[in-house]
């Protein structure tokens, strides 16, 4: 059972459909893991509905109720194509593994294209570039220990299996680590099974100071 | 200052009997439509809603004719899969505001909606509240209703701007021209009082 949940407002967000995509998807994945936040969901959206019902509203059309009703019942299939199965499925939940499929084109996770992040972790960038990747998939090694990094803004992290810890705490499969933009940390795999995360942020994290560690390294300080 | 009376506690057959008389109206209308393919109770959920779909489909900025499209739309389901309306799960104002949102966001993003897959093998089940022993959530949803009703205006229209149309706490500031610390203090207030009422309902 998931230990570290998204914030009430990332909830609130997903519930009246106001969250960007790529956090609809995390979230939706977090839920398929959460049955707890399922129930925050489903209470946010009772009070929407609630809401709704103190809208104010002028009277409706006559002509719109009978073009309901008077309509043949054979219904236009829907126009959004259901991606095949693949191993992505076996890592994420079905709305995750859609994001990822619908981004790239991939329904395997051998498909992505992974690039070289630190030893023993790589990634696949999802939306963005080399500089900036908003949306990333990560896949690291057991016992890999990421560069230690900060953050141009706030970042979300939902572990799809292994687990990592860093100073704020241990993230295992289905939880979410909302790191904070002033968050500076350095996470360390667990030994026990390569750990798949999908992550998504609002600007780069900015590797700090790899430059400086590896003079120093060489300069043996 | 006057002490609140302490709430009499109902006999648990006086309640169930409540139960039946409390439903909300419009999710009576939602289950004979579901139930006997109803026409007259579709039509007054038609007259109920419809406008107020629209309304909020207008506060989320989306422009009039592509609004009154999604809001067909949104009824068109309601009559042609009241099948899957279950009033242990929602009320009919939630469900309705459900298919709406779906159908809102599926329109900007020219995507499906991420939700829950409750065929993923991955799926964590939920064992702490069955059908069995939840509430029903009309119940629940008319108590709410009630609820909000009863809050302060300021309170209200944090809620509004939140759920309805859909604004992040610092644009509902910039909105009401307010501290971001008083939309939070204003929604968790609202919040609190309404999740003690969900869970007392
Ligand atoms: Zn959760």
């Amino acid at each position: 059972m998931a230990q570290y949940h998204p914030s009430e407002d990332l909830l609130a967000g997903y519930a009246s459909g106001a969250v960007d995509e790529q956090t609809e998807a995390l979230i939706a994945a977090h839920l398929t893991f959460c049955p707890a936040c399922r129930r925050m969901v489903t209470e946010h959206e009772a009070i929407a509905g609630a809401l709704l019902e103190r809208e104010s509203a002028p009277s409706a059309s006559v002509a719109g109720v009978a073009a309901i009703l008077n309509a043949s019942p054979s219904r236009a299939p829907s126009t959004f194509n259901e991606p095949p199965l693949g191993t992505l499925s076996k890592i994420a939940p079905q709305p995750l593994a859609r994001y990822v499929y619908e981004k790239t084109g991939e329904a395997d996770t051998e498909g992505l294209n992974w690039t070289f992040y630190g030893p023993g972790i790589k990634r696949a960038i999802l939306v963005g570039d080399e500089k900036g990747a908003l949306v990333r998939l990560i896949k690291a090694e057991p016992g890999a220990v990421f560069p230690d990094h900060g953050h141009g803004s706030d970042e979300l992290t939902l572990v799809l299996t292994g687990a990592y810890r860093d100073q704020t705490g241990r993230y295992a499969t289905g939880d979410v680590q909302c790191a904070p933009a002033e968050l500076s940390h350095q996470p360390i795999v667990e030994d026990d099974g390569v750990c798949f995360a999908f992550v998504v942020s609002e600007k780069p994290a900015n590797p700090k100071n790899i430059t400086a560690k590896i003079v120093q390294r060489l300069i043996g300080r | 200052m006057q002490l609140e009376p302490e709430p009499t506690v109902t006999p648990i057959t006086q309640r169930a009997a409540n139960r039946l008389h409390r439903r909300d109206q419009h999710s009576v209308r939602l289950e004979a439509v579901r139930k006997d393919r109803c026409e007259a109770s579709f039509r007054q959920l038609y007259d109920y809603y419809a406008p107020r779909v629209a309304s909020f489909l207008r506060q989320k900025g989306v422009e009039d004719r592509i609004s009154h499209e999604i809001m067909q739309e949104t009824m068109t389901r309601v009559w042609l899969k009241a099948s899957q309306f279950d009033a242990r799960k929602a009320s009919a104002s939630t469900w309705v505001f459900t298919i709406a949102r779906n159908l809102f966001v599926d329109y900007v993003r020219r995507r499906k909606r991420a939700e829950v897959d409750f065929n993923d093998p991955m799926l964590v089940r939920d064992d702490v509240a069955g059908p069995d022993v939840r509430l029903d959530a009309t119940e629940r949803d008319d108590a709410l209703k009630a609820a909000i009703g009863k809050l302060p205006p300021e309170q209200s229209e944090v809620l509004r701007l939140i759920y309805l149309h859909g604004m992040k706490q610092q644009a509902v500031a910039e909105r009401l021209s307010i501290p971001l610390n008083t939309v939070k203090s204003r929604l968790r207030l609202a919040l609190e009082k309404l999740r003690r009422l969900m869970e007392h309902a």
